[in-house]
């Protein structure tokens, strides 16, 4: 068994599975899944088994490929090519993928296109991890061109629907924008450096910092942005949820939108020499706040946790652009379990309660003790609260920053302190929803059965002790599999700041559920919530986010984004003289007016508006300031004189000998003091 | 001779036990004669001390001339407000002055 | 050597006199231990040579002064009552009062008993007073005697039958 052929079978077996589904899918019924899932158990042990061999292996463990054409003199070939870093994300993505089939074989019971489900599901697979082994980057293309269709697909699962319909083809069209860039950059590399074999062409780019190198760079991270979800083109991602909560657990948590980051880390070097980093760290801490702004006042619950990953993504993004490729391919897979399982949580929650809404979910935790003992679990990992894995990944992408701020404190230092707040506000949203979903009184709720808990435990269990693939100062990390004798080291410091931001976070979460009770009648409201407090932080964190939410940011990209792209991929067919004049000038304006006025509805009343509130949010910031404040001092003064006069009104009697006691010891008061500065 | 220094100690005895004496009283009468002791040693005090300076006593003898005098004219006075005090309530116990009590 | 004894004795019997006049439950017997006081005093003014004093106490005070008292008391007279409700109710804080005062008072005297010469001086006569009282001390013996004035007129006002 050379790890050739072992590598083979990883994205074999499903794609078998897939192919045998799709013949005998329906005559097996709901036995389908096994099919599925025994595929996908094999290919995970194949994975481990890559892994082990490649930690500490010098150059990639397998290389092989097979030529198929030669075009132009330039050769076309397919293979594998398995490294650390494909080993690892491979390992993740089997696992989370077994994890997530077993799961959905009990979510989908029932479902009238059971088979054709884990047909799709398995193809799907199958082509990530075709994308994660592919040796040359026209093979990670088709894989994931391939990956696109299925998304599609899947989440236009329920197609009876048209919020599912309509969402699957914004996924797809949107990521499609990005593959234009993708395809751009296949025929550049190939123009200019004959050979798409990416470690072949990684040597040849690795001295000559051409000026093209950029431009590629440039569009194989548009590829990146389209598919990771980043700013701008994360719409699709939030509607995406449309589908099966299964579908969400795997491929917005841990293998499509994962497949942009993993583009980055593949071809890194390429990055490295082209000086593209600084490009790719701006846009992902932005897309790191921007995605947990949103999430601040989202209240359905599978979209929080889309743009908690929009905003996840970004960190990775973030810590790439600063050097920080360990950080981010850890980050990457302890995302991929924990968001998972936030997922798997979800759906058992949504399965129990029957809504997707959090303000109609209550008490959960109680009558769903393990759902919320697992959603707690990945809250507390995406919060970044010690000890679990997603400190410690969290942490590796904050050192990152930091290594960036020394290097260059006026690039660095807003990354890093950007990514501080974020943090923060992760652990806040997150935990919104947790202390208001599953803790305080509530209904009685059916758990879900063991089929869908199993793995979310296991899941659990993972997260959980996770942290241990990458600590700092051990000889076998990821560090290690990554670059051989590479050691994760760490910033003592920072990984106590990180804890504390995160637990800021959960702490102004939890207050700000207990408020949120008290004004809904359920509890006293804490002092010291009212007036100032929620006015200077909570209020205006929450009008931000509102104000984000309601930009419909989905009609700007598509009018200014995808549908130029698509119309140009578009103009051969329209050559037509009379309909371009059409298109450009009468339809083009019109849209172009229409999109102005988008903006201007949107965003400059919008800001408007916003003035408007801060001001009179200031204003009875300044009120309660005043009723609470100063007119209790003024009151206190008044009662204070008022006391101090009845304490006073004792002394006078009327008695004589009181009075000459009180002129007795006045004369000895002064006595006293004339005494004493003669001492 | 007798050192002056043991008249002033004599007279802040009396002083203090007249003091105590007049903050003590129930009766003005009692209270006025208490009044009159403290004056008495502080005349006292007044002499033993000039006696001790060089004008051989003199201003201590000035000083005591005139508090005699202003204490005569205080029992004097006090004595009619007491006989006032007493034709009015029949007792002359200062319980009851309390009227300008607040 | 006499003048010792004699201020020893003269001391004892005033301090014992004045201690009596306050805890004595005879009003009378009160009044009359202080004439005995003031008398005492009289006598111990002389001893400090201040000889015109000691007369004008006891012509004054001991004299006129307790004979008013006496007519008072006789026109008033107070019940014999029980000890204690002789006593104000602010007994203990005039103790305290009392405390206070008396030791800056010790303090100082202690302090003054070493520095004072022991009266070596001779004495001033009672021309000198006299000269004094009509020479420098003049604005002060005018004033002194017109306070005399108005409060005997001012009491013989107060004190007059009803009409």
């Amino acid at each position: 068994m050379t790890p050739t052929l072992i590598a083979l079978l990883v994205p074999a077996l499903p794609a078998a599975a897939a192919v045998f589904l799709a013949v005998f899918g329906r005559r097996l019924g709901e036995r389908s899944s096994l099919v599925a899932i025994g595929a996908l158990a094999l290919s995970l042990v194949a994975s481990v088994w890559l892994l082990v061999a490649a930690f500490g292996h010098e150059g990639p463990l397998v290389h092989a490929t097979f030529p198929w054409a030669v075009v132009g003199g330039v050769p076309i070939e397919f293979g594998l090519l398995v490294d650390g870093l494909s080993a690892s994300v491979l390992v993740m993505v089997a696992a989370v993928a077994t994890m997530v089939f077993v799961y959905a074989d009990g979510y989908m019971k029932g479902d009238a296109r059971y088979a054709w489900f884990f047909t799709v599901f398995s193809l799907f697979t199958a082509c990530m991890f075709g994308v994660v082994t592919a040796s040359s980057l026209l093979q990670l293309m088709l894989f994931w061109e391939v990956m696109g269709l299925c998304s599609f697909l899947l989440i236009g699962h329920y197609f009876e629907r048209p919020e599912a319909r309509k969402a699957a083809l914004k996924a797809f069209i949107t990521t499609r924008v990005g593959d234009m860039g993708f395809l751009l950059a296949v025929g550049l590399v190939l123009g200019r450096y004959h050979t798409a074999d990416i470690p072949t062409l990684l040597e040849r780019t690795a001295h000559e910092p051409h000026a093209f190198l950029w431009t590629i760079c440039a569009l194989l991270f548009a590829a990146a942005v389209a598919k990771s979800a980043q700013f701008p083109m994360y719409i699709w991602l939030p509607d995406a949820m449309a589908g099966p909560t299964p579908v969400s657990g795997l491929l917005h948590s841990a293998t499509m939108v994962a497949a942009g980051v993993f583009l980055v880390c593949r071809m890194y070097p390429l990055f490295q020499v082209a000086g593209f980093l600084p490009m790719i760290a701006w846009p992902g801490i932005f897309t790191a706040l921007y995605g947990a702004a949103l999430a601040l006042t989202e209240t359905d619950i599978k979209r929080v946790l889309a743009y908690s990953t929009m905003s996840q993504l970004g960190y990775m993004m973030v810590a790439l652009g600063t050097g920080g490729l360990v950080a981010a391919v850890f980050h990457l897979i302890t995302h991929g379990f924990f968001k998972s399982l936030l997922f798997l949580s979800a759906g058992s929650v949504i399965h129990g309660a029957a809504t997707q809404d959090i303000r109609e979910m209550k008490g959960v935790g109680r009558t769903m003790p393990v759902t919320g003992a697992c959603f707690l679990i990945g809250a507390l990992a995406l919060s970044g609260i010690p000890p679990l894995a997603g400190f410690f990944s969290k942490d590796a992408v904050l050192a990152s920053l930091w290594g960036a701020t020394t290097a260059h404190p006026v690039f660095g230092g807003p990354l890093l302190i950007v990514g501080l707040m974020t943090a923060v506000l992760s652990a806040f949203y997150m935990f919104r929803v947790y202390f208001g979903v599953f803790t305080g009184p509530g209904r009685t709720y059916h758990e879900s059965p063991r089929s869908m808990l199993a793995p979310m435990v296991a899941l659990a269990g993972v997260t959980l002790v996770g942290g241990a693939a990458n600590l700092p100062g051990a000889a076998v990390s990821l560090a290690g599999a990554l670059e051989p004798g590479g050691v994760e080291r760490a910033v003592p410091w920072l990984m106590a700041l990180s804890a504390l931001a995160a637990g800021a976070g959960v702490y102004i979460a939890w207050e700000s559920t207990r408020l949120r009770r008290a004004l809904h009648g359920t509890g006293p409201i804490p002092h010291h919530l009212q007036g100032l407090y929620g006015g200077v932080f909570l209020r205006p964190a929450f009008a931000v986010s509102r104000f984000l939410r309601e930009l419909n940011m989905d009609v700007l990209v598509s009018n200014f984004v995808v549908t130029p792209v698509v119309w140009l991929c578009g103009l051969a067919s329209r050559l037509d003289p009379d309909v371009v004049y059409t298109a450009v000038f009468v339809r083009g304006v019109g849209r172009v007016a229409s999109s102005l006025a988008t903006i201007d509805a949107t965003v400059v009343d919008g800001a408007v508006m916003a003035v408007g509130r801060m001001g009179t949010g200031a204003a009875r910031g300044f009120g309660l300031i005043d009723t609470h404040g100063i007119d209790h001092a003024v009151d206190g003064v008044a009662s204070g004189t008022l006391a101090f006069g009845r304490v006073l009104k004792k002394l006078q009697t009327g008695i004589t000998a009181n009075y000459a006691l009180y002129m007795i010891v006045l004369g000895v008061a002064i006595f006293y003091v004339a005494w004493w500065l003669a001492r | 001779m007798v050192p002056p220094v043991y008249f002033m100690v004599l007279g802040a005895i009396i002083f203090l036990i007249a003091m105590f004496g007049f903050l003590t009283r129930r009766s003005l009468l009692q209270a006025l004669m208490c009044l009159e002791l403290m004056s008495a040693a502080v005349c006292l005090t007044f002499l033993a001390v000039g006696r001790t300076m060089p004008d051989g006593g003199l201003t201590g003898m000035a000083l005591a001339t005139f508090v005699t005098v202003i204490g005569a004219a205080e029992i004097g006075m006090g004595l009619a407000i007491v006989l006032l005090y007493f034709r009015r309530h029949g007792d002359a116990t200062t319980d009851d002055i309390d009227l300008l009590g607040g | 050597m006499t003048g010792q004894v004699l201020f020893f004795a003269a001391a004892g019997a005033l301090v014992a006199s004045s201690l009596a006049m306050l805890f004595t439950r005879h009003f009378v017997r009160s009044v009359v231990l202080l004439a005995f006081s003031l008398i005492i005093f009289g006598g111990l003014f002389a001893l400090l040579d201040a000889t015109f004093l000691g007369l004008l106490q006891l012509l004054v005070y001991a004299g006129a002064a307790t004979m008013v008292l006496v007519f008072v008391v006789m026109l008033s007279r107070p019940k014999v009552a029980a000890f204690s409700s002789l006593l104000q109710p602010q007994t203990g804080v005039a103790a305290i009062a009392v405390v206070a005062v008396a030791y800056p008072l010790i303090d100082a005297l202690v302090r003054l008993a070493g520095t004072l010469p022991v009266a070596p001086q001779s004495a001033a006569t009672t021309a000198d007073l006299a000269f004094a009282l009509m020479g420098p001390y003049a604005a002060p013996f005018e004033i002194a005697s017109v306070v005399l004035l108005a409060a005997l007129v001012g009491a013989v006002y107060l004190a007059r039958e009803a009409e």
